[in-house]
């Protein structure tokens, strides 16, 4: 970690009443980098990412993009200045097409267009997340994987340098597990920068060039996968009291 | 021929309820707000129709470049001082309604209080398009048809702005999932604050149009919030079509139920509907959710 | 029973021995007049026009006049009054009545608004015997009442007195040749309109003229052209639409629409109101309606204008009624001269009181003699029926066509 972060977070933290969610976390994403955040259950994961994305609001610490302070913007500024995410429990739009979800994310996000253009950019990506062959159904109507598709081709459409998935690979069968890495891989070499939370063990030693492990709300290890997996005291925290 | 009569008066009269209806549907259905008040909009829209024809003769329709500004920002004004901040205290959603209803029943009686001080309680009206005007040889009056044709317009209008338009995709999708839609860089406090705006906006249309034939008074409010309710429940929440329709089937209903049974059903006949809907599709007959 | 009746004796005999003494050299400061009226929720609009606003207008013109005349003090009193808003709720008027009585402890109470809360709080007043003068009530049930609530005055028309001179026209009518006699009724499906209509279709059987339509239609109804088309049908030629104000606004503006004009067209509740003049104009000349006052009684003008001067805005019937009522109870305590409610009550029932709005008796409580129809003549409302009425006017007809 030589060169200047691309997301630099600092000191962040948040309490829910008397549960310190997030007690003070820093890290830092190169740019292009794949990291990812992992940790038991309840360990304030999630936490992380609705802080960064102005979902709900810091108690305090920074987060900046680029050298640009998001804590304090509203959601829908964080996300215009290019952070992008999915969510764990999928949040598509269900009583819009699979095209009318993804042109949502195309009209609002970074460098918005017309509704004629973006219909045509929508179109290719749908195409890359392999959705093509749904765009007019009805986002209620698709199964598991599409919605998590459709979610994924949103945050996509409004053009983010840092994409934040939240355990997007989970509740997928092998085959799709396969098909998933290597979507987000080639996202990586499109130029995006991902932070994902996984607890497949499997995607992340595929996937991520670095590892930061979280535990009752704080990092407790961070560094190259194997390393990190290996680690004693990570499989402690991971097998031993599992709501930390 | 009298049944055929009986018929279009019913759609006259649902095309009413429909336009009533709307903008509840904006308030309700995208900015997620339960307004009690809402019908006390449609008074204030009928007392400024009724107060400058009579004190300046100026036409009730003239009147709604005034009223439907007024209401607009009134309306903002209620959403961002006074509802925004529930938002933010409020922990979850069921406890943010019933801020919401609390809220805005208190702001109900402080309208209908400052009228009645106002304007004193008694029953208005004025005579305006009260004019009879054939239609396949039934005779309908003007200022009724005038009403409907707004709803339709308007229920059209809306429906294309939704489908069709980019800020229509946005509402769409802060009526569906604001927390989700805020992630996908839409303004969603501001995009709620002016579809608030708006639903008043349509509110005072309705109650200068309804105050050419129906008589009022500065409690009449409460009416058609309850009415408007109804209807956007059985049409489905965020459904302008869907609203219109509702309104249409309820006021043919009313008006066949009178003709062929007897007129002191229409009442009954509106809530029985009403109890089937909600028996049958919970969801609103033109929801797809 | 017993053991109340002999305390009150035992309190009165002390306040007898005491009384002359003390009362002469003490006289109240004010004469203390509660009520509970609706100011809020749905009954709020009748309720200030008819019924708020002549307690206000009243006691203000008392008290410009140094008060009521108590003989027993020897000297006026004023008035000071005590006011709450029952929120258009029958119980919390029952519960303000009494605590108007218990808690204030006020000399007299003045009714509420409306039939149903009129009947629901005049237990109240006979419970703790305060006499009260209803106004805003009509119903069957108080013919009945009289004996069971001394001190209960009724003084407005009630439905049957109110229709029998309606059929009682439209017989003669028939029988000078003027009309065929077919009647059509329509009416809201409330206690009023209910009654209204039956006491109607009993009293055309009586006689002897032709129901050829009655039929109901709920309150709040927001189209009755259908029905209107109907009755049309049928080329009745005379149309009695008992009705509460957004009906009887909405019924003869559908009526006007579909060009529906009998020679005979009555209107219910509404049709006096200072509303239908300015929507309808020159249009309302003709228009029959339930209720009216003695244009002719002395101090009724004086009163108009005292009224535009206080509200800013014209009086109609019930009104100019209810300020009547007022006038009654003022003579009735200034006959007696203090403020013994006993006393009060007597004299309500046994005098005859000249006010603003009519002449008034009360036989059995009820004020039997009441007006029962007006009719829109020029920009008046004068009296037509009962016809032996001091200053009734002899019938319009036909109604002028729209
Ligand atoms: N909005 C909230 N209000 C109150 N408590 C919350 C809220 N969001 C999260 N928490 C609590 O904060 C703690 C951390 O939750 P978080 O969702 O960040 O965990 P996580 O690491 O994402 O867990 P998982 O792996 O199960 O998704 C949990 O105890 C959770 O109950
Ligand atoms: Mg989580």
């Amino acid at each position: 970690m030589t060169a200047e972060p691309l997301l630099a977070i600092r000191g962040l933290r948040k309490s829910f009443g008397g549960l310190q969610a997030v007690r003070g976390v820093d890290l830092d994403v190169a740019d292009g980098a794949i990291v990812g955040l992992i940790g038991p259950n309840g360990s304030g994961k999630t936490t992380v990412l609705n802080l960064v994305t102005g979902e709900i609001a810091a108690d305090g610490g920074s987060v900046r993009l680029a050298g640009q302070e998001m804590i304090g913007l509203p959601a829908f500024r964080v996300c215009r200045s290019r952070i992008a995410r999915t969510f764990q429990l999928v949040r598509i739009l269900p009583g819009m097409t699979t095209r009318e979800n993804v042109m949502v994310g195309r009209l609002f996000g970074a460098e918005p267009t017309t509704p004629a253009r973006a219909r045509d950019e929508v179109g290719a990506l749908l195409e890359c997340v392999g959705l093509a062959a749904r765009a007019d159904q009805a986002g209620s109507q698709l199964t598991y994987i599409d919605q998590k598709r459709v979610e994924l081709a949103r945050a996509l459409a409004t053009r983010p340098r840092v994409l934040l998935l939240d355990e997007w690979l989970a509740g997928l069968n092998p085959s799709e597990l396969q098909i998933g890495i290597a979507l987000i891989r080639r996202l990586r070499d499109e130029g995006v920068t991902i932070v994902m939370i996984e607890h497949v063990m499997e995607a992340i030693r595929a996937l991520c060039d670095h590892v930061v492990v979280m535990s009752a709300g704080a990092l407790i290890a961070s560094g190259a996968p194997d390393a990190v997996l290996s680690d004693p005291e990570v499989a402690r925290v991971y097998l031993g009291e599992d709501d930390a | 021929m009298v049944l055929f009569e009986a018929i279009l008066s019913g759609v006259l009269v649902g095309g009413m309820y429909g336009l009533i209806a709307l903008g509840l549907n904006l308030q309700y259905g995208i900015a997620r707000m339960m307004n009690l008040a809402y019908g006390e909009t449609l008074m204030g829209g009928a007392f400024t129709a009724f107060w400058f024809l009579t004190l300046w003769r100026i036409d009730p329709l003239a009147s709604l470049l005034f009223s439907v500004p007024v209401a607009f920002c009134g309306n903002w004004l209620i959403y961002r001082y006074l509802l925004t901040p529930l938002v933010r205290r409020a922990a979850n959603r069921d406890v943010l309604e019933a801020d919401t209803i609390l809220v805005t029943f208190g702001l109900l009686f402080v309208f209908q209080g400052v009228a009645l001080v106002q304007w004193g309680g008694e029953y208005r009206g004025y005579t305006y398009l009260a004019v009879p005007v054939h239609v396949l040889g039934a005779t309908v009056a003007l200022n009724r048809v005038l009403a409907f044709v707004a709803a339709v317009a308007l229920a059209l209008a809306l429906y294309w702005l939704l489908r069709a338009t980019r800020l229509g995709g946005a509402l769409r999708a802060i009526a569906i999932d604001p927390v989700a839609a805020q992630l996908v860089a839409i303004d969603v406090p501001r995009l709620s604050a002016l579809a608030f705006a708006a639903g008043g906006a349509i509110m005072a249309v309705a109650g200068t149009l309804v105050s050419m034939f129906l008589s009022f008074n500065a409690s009449i409010g409460i009416v058609y919030t309850l009415k408007a309710l109804i209807v956007v429940i059985m049409g489905g929440v965020g459904r302008m079509l869907g609203c219109l329709a509702a309104g249409l089937i309820l006021g043919v209903a009313e008006a066949l139920g009178a003709y062929l049974v007897d007129p002191g059903l229409t009442l009954a006949i509106n809530f029985a509907l009403f109890l089937l809907v909600l028996l049958v599709r919970p969801q609103g007959l033109f929801s797809r959710g | 029973m017993q053991r109340r009746t002999v305390l009150k004796g035992g309190v009165s005999l002390l306040a007898a021995a005491g009384a002359p003494m003390v009362a002469r050299a003490q006289a109240p400061k004010s004469i203390r007049i509660g009520y509970a009226v609706s100011l809020s929720g749905p009954y709020a609009p009748g309720a200030q026009s008819t019924t708020w606003s002549q307690y206000k207008l009243w006691a203000k013109d008392v008290n410009d006049a140094g008060g009521i005349f108590l003989k027993k003090h020897d000297r006026k009193v004023p008035i000071e009054l005590i006011d709450y808003d029952d929120r258009s709720q029958i119980e919390e008027a029952i519960r303000l009545v009494e605590r108007l009585i218990l808690n204030d402890k006020v000399d007299l109470v003045l009714p509420p608004w409306g039939t149903a809360t009129n009947l629901a709080t005049a237990p109240v007043f006979n419970k703790h015997e305060y006499p009260a003068i209803h106004y805003t009530a009509s119903a069957m049930r108080v013919r009945q009442l009289g004996p069971r609530w001394p001190y209960s005055f009724w003084a407005l028309v009630q439905p049957d007195n109110g229709t029998e001179p309606l059929a009682a026209m439209c017989a003669q009518l028939k029988k000078e040749g003027k009309i065929k006699g077919r009647i059509a009724i329509m009416h809201v499906a409330d206690q009023l309109g209910v009654e209204m209509a039956t006491a109607m279709v009993d009293a055309c059987k009586k006689a002897a003229v032709e129901v050829v339509y009655n039929k109901s239609y709920p309150l709040g109804v927001s189209d009755l052209q259908p029905q209107i088309r109907e009755v049309m049908a049928l080329e009745p030629d005379a149309f009695f639409c008992f009705s509460y104000p957004t009906d009887t606004f909405m019924v003869t503006e559908q009526a006007q629409v579909v060009g529906f004009s009998p020679p005979i067209f009555y209107t219910g509740v509404g049709t006096p109101f200072p509303a239908y003049v300015a929507k309808f104009g020159a249009k309302k000349n003709g228009v029959l309606l339930y209720g009216a006052v003695d244009t002719t009684a002395p101090g009724q003008k004086e009163y108009i204008e005292r009224h535009k001067a206080m509200f800013n805005r014209g009086v109609e019937i019930g009104s100019i009624g209810t300020y009547g009522t007022l006038q009654i109870l003022q003579k009735a305590i200034e006959q007696v001269g203090e403020i013994d409610r006993k006393k009060i009550r007597d004299a309500i029932a046994s005098g005859t009181f000249e006010t603003i709005a009519d002449v008034y008796t009360f036989k059995d409580q009820v004020h039997q003699t009441a007006w029962a129809v007006g009719q829109w003549q020029g920009d008046e409302v004068v009296g037509i029926y009962p016809a032996d009425k001091r200053g009734a006017k002899p019938l319009m007809f036909p109604k002028p066509k729209w």
